[in-house]
């Protein structure tokens, strides 16, 4: 106890008392000047010492995000790369369509320049336009901003009620599908054969690429009978009971023209099709065709979407 | 007010020149600081007590920021590092509020 005794009674350094005394036993003032070299000088130190341990110490928070930043950087140089390649995808391929439209006319052979154009219509490889209707779908409005949520919660502790869900795209598409739609695109992605919606996470992936909320779904058709059929089918229905139970906001517009941009690269490798009649009649997705060396084409993409 | 501006253009320097430091001085930085603050607020006091002398807190900075880092490393070879380096910060703790107070009592008068 008399540890903490003297250490609480006598906390200056009892050095200085003792210095005072010796300075003024020999004629000077007790206290010495503050302004000394050698005090200015163990100032800077100390300055330097609080500075250098709040920046070491702090270290470890910045290095971790300093790996996040680099991840993320990573990520976008990664995306804009496969944009770029997109556009060049793109900006190749109306070369070699112009190319072969040349050497098709050249050859004097019109009938099959147009139906290659016919074909690339519905396959969905050439961007369309015409009247239609925009769908826009977004997460409820929440209390809390998902914006600044999601950047420290790993993962949503419970199932959000208000967040749109790969299912709820894919009903609604399959309802525009349904009610007449001749070509749909969402958030400027086609959905064309091979297009598929789907979930990874709680991001919502079409074609493979990650969308970013609100969603809007642009649909080709005939824009008072388009938006008349789907208001009277599943997908329609669904889209009310979302925005009646979970407050899911949806908007239709009718617009008279909209753009839907056409699809990248629909090569087709294995598939190849198959003889003459038969494709009329046995569903392509069975193998079990008689006259088929073809597999299924691409079946398991495009179930989810397919009309 | 010279060695206050002392203190200014070092935390300046410190956060200008963000040197790295090693490792295996990192955990002797947290107690060199409650070394040094200990010093100083001593200084302060000493200041207006009117006994301040520039060796004295020279040398007492010097010796508390040696000591205590002695201590943590003492603590570190017998494997109790994080107990001694809470000691050392309770002991200087103590010392930083009562001088505190004391420098409270000579500028507010209460």
């Amino acid at each position: 106890m008399t540890l903490i005794a003297e250490m609480m009674q006598r906390p200056l350094d009892p050095g200085y008392a003792a210095a005072a005394e010796a300075r003024e036993k020999s004629g000077l003032p007790r206290a010495t000047g503050h302004q000394g070299p050698m005090l200015v000088t163990f100032a800077v130190l100390v300055g330097a010492l609080l500075a250098i341990s709040a920046l070491a110490l702090r270290a470890p928070e910045t290095s971790a995000s300093q790996v996040k930043a680099a991840l993320v950087g990573r990520i976008e140089t990664s995306r804009a790369h496969a944009d770029a390649q997109t556009r060049l995808i793109a900006t190749v391929r109306s070369e070699i369509n112009a190319a072969q439209a040349a050497a098709l006319s050249q050859q004097s052979q019109s009938g099959l320049a147009e139906q290659l154009s016919r074909l690339e219509l519905a396959a969905g490889t050439v961007p369309v336009t015409g009247p239609g209707l925009v769908l826009t779908i977004d997460d409820a409005a929440s209390q809390v901003d998902p914006k600044n949520s999601d950047a420290g919660k790993p993962a949503a502790a419970e199932f959000d009620e208000g967040k749109v869900i790969a299912m709820d795209l894919q009903i609604v598409v399959n309802g525009l599908w349904q009610a007449g739609a001749e070509a749909i695109s969402v958030n400027g992605h086609r959905l064309t054969a091979r297009a598929a919606i789907r979930f990874a996470g709680e991001a919502i992936l079409v074609d493979y690429r990650p969308l970013v909320r609100p969603y809007a779904i642009t649909a080709i058709g005939d824009p008072g009978s388009l938006s008349v059929e789907f208001a009277g089918n599943d997908g329609g229905s669904y889209l009310q009971s979302l925005k009646a139970n979970n407050k899911i906001r949806g908007d239709i517009q009718e617009r008279e023209t909209v753009v839907v941009p056409g699809a990248p690269a629909l090569s087709v490798q294995a598939a190849q099709p198959v003889q003459s009649a038969v494709t009329k009649q046995v569903p392509a997705t069975k193998p079990a065709t008689p006259a088929s060396s073809a597999p299924s084409t691409s079946a398991p993409l495009t179930t989810e979407t397919s009309p | 007010m010279i060695p206050a501006l002392g203190l200014l253009v070092g935390l300046g320097v410190g956060l200008f020149l963000h040197p790295t430091v090693p490792l295996a001085l990192q955990p002797y930085l947290p107690i060199a600081v409650i070394a040094a603050l200990d010093a100083v607020f001593g200084g302060v006091r000493a200041v207006l007590d009117g006994i301040f002398n520039d060796k004295v807190f020279v040398v007492s900075f010097l010796s508390n920021v040696v000591v205590a880092a002695f201590i943590v490393f003492l603590g570190d070879q017998l494997g109790v590092g994080s107990q001694l380096s809470t000691g050392v910060v309770v002991v200087l703790g103590i010392r930083i509020f009562s001088n505190v107070a004391s420098i409270r009592r000579h500028l507010f008068r209460a």
